[in-house]
């Protein structure tokens, strides 16, 4: 081979390597890869591209650039800007956090709040500092809680009535997340069991709780429960409530653990059998850390189902989020903010729903223990 | 809610209002929620039972 200027020669394994070619790697390769990769992607990408740039900038135009944030009522508020009137859920947002709870002892809720993710926060997270103590305040947490917002020894009561906007959806949330989860492990259990009595029952109560929808429920306890109690007896309606939603979430709950009970293999129970351990150990040792990790997500969706459902409570009259934005949109001051508020109302569930969903992601990929490659 | 009138919103809502006997439209639309229901849950568990692993 003869050597001209340009070439130059390399002894064999020693040619430097030369760069990767221009499109395959970096944003552009992303691009050609996942965007354009077909003709179909390509169409698929024009046309969302299409869509972005017909809704985006106007959506952020009205949403915040050109929104009024300070108004005295919505005259003022056209005047000033032609976006969304922010002006009327910054002069409410207290009645639809706090409902009609006094003035002067809204710091009572504030503290049970504040409280409520103290007291969660070792039950949730592992590498919690000091745990096995801040447990003892989780479980002490409903009492402290129940004392702060009704009132009693030494706080000024206040009867449940007024109790409304976002501090009923978590109150009825978080109750009924929290005591359906034992009652729903319980009904699943008593539904497999092999004690005809235990077996009925649970069948019965599962299926009748799951076949009516909530919203009967809730007129059974507030109008007809004084059919079936002695006369004269009448219960806090917000305690007739909580049970009602309770009870409804743990049917939900007891089916969805009863599908990740039969995921588990009859070597186990006779696994645990064989080591001596009796029904109530081996549930809670072998059975049960097992069914529960399976059905994390149909638990978590049950919950976030269940956090939903609390706005139900607007049929009996109880007045949470959807019902004190319902109530102002009828000020007429303020006419005609329908957006804004139910915008407002669902971005709080959102926030809420979301947590509780990326809080699921993470609690299954800690229990991973590597079964899926 | 939002203005269709199923059957909790006539016989739950206009009937009940109308006739004020709470506990006879009530135990109606229970019934026929609860009818719905249990065919539905009824018909899942026979099929559930048929397509169960099979284990000693």
């Amino acid at each position: 081979m003869s050597e001209t200027a340009a070439t130059k020669r390399y002894e064999p394994g020693t040619h430097p390597d030369l760069p990767p070619p221009t499109l395959s790697s970096g944003p552009l390769y992303w691009m050609k890869e996942n965007l354009f990769s077909s003709w179909y992607n390509v169409l698929l990408t024009l046309v969302g591209v299409w869509f972005l740039w017909t809704i985006l900038p106007p959506l952020i135009e009205w949403l915040w650039l050109d929104a009024v944030f300070k108004a005295a009522d919505r005259a003022e508020c056209q005047k000033l800007g032609d976006g969304a009137c922010w002006a009327f859920i910054s002069e409410r947002y207290k009645l639809f956090i706090y409902g009609f709870y006094p003035e002067p002892e809204r710091w009572r809720v504030n503290l049970a709040f504040v409280l409520l993710l103290v007291a969660l926060a070792p039950l949730l997270f592992d590498g919690f500092p000091q745990r096995g103590k801040a447990m003892i305040f989780s479980i002490l947490y409903p009492f402290v809680a129940a004392w702060l917002l009704l009132g009693g020894m030494g706080l000024e009561p206040v009867s449940t009535d007024k109790f409304g906007g976002t501090l009923l959806n978590i109150i009825v949330g978080v109750t009924g997340i929290a005591f359906s989860l034992p009652i729903g492990i319980i009904l699943a259990l008593g539904r497999a069991s092999e004690l005809p009595a235990v077996r009925s029952v649970c069948i019965i109560f599962i299926e009748f709780i799951r076949g009516v929808p909530l919203i009967t429920l809730l007129f059974v306890a507030s109008t007809m429960l004084s059919y079936f109690l002695p006369p004269g007896t009448s219960f806090d309606l917000l305690m007739r409530v909580l049970i009602m939603v309770t009870l409804f979430a743990s049917g939900y709950m007891a089916e969805v653990i009863r599908g990740g009970l039969q995921a588990i293999p009859r070597g186990q129970y006779e696994a645990a059998d064989s080591l001596g351990l009796k029904y109530w150990q081996s549930m809670r040792l072998v059975i049960l850390p097992q069914a529960l990790k399976i059905s994390i997500p149909g638990i978590v969706n049950t919950f976030i189902g269940l956090f939903k459902d609390t706005t139900l409570v607007i049929i009996i009259g109880l007045l949470d989020i959807l019902g004190m934005g319902r109530a102002s949109l009828a000020d007429a001051k303020w006419a005609g903010l329908a957006a804004e508020v139910y915008l407002s109302i669902a971005l709080f569930f959102f926030l809420f729903c979301f947590a509780m969903s990326r809080y699921s992601l993470y609690l299954e990929s800690k229990l991973e223990t590597g079964h899926k490659t | 809610a939002i203005g269709y009138m199923d059957i909790v919103a006539t016989i739950g809502g206009i009937s009940l209002m109308q006739t004020g006997k709470e506990m006879e439209t009530m135990i109606i639309v229970i019934a026929f929620y609860l009818l719905v229901s249990l065919i539905i849950s009824a018909f899942m568990n026979w099929y559930n039972s048929r397509i169960k692993l099979v284990e000693r």
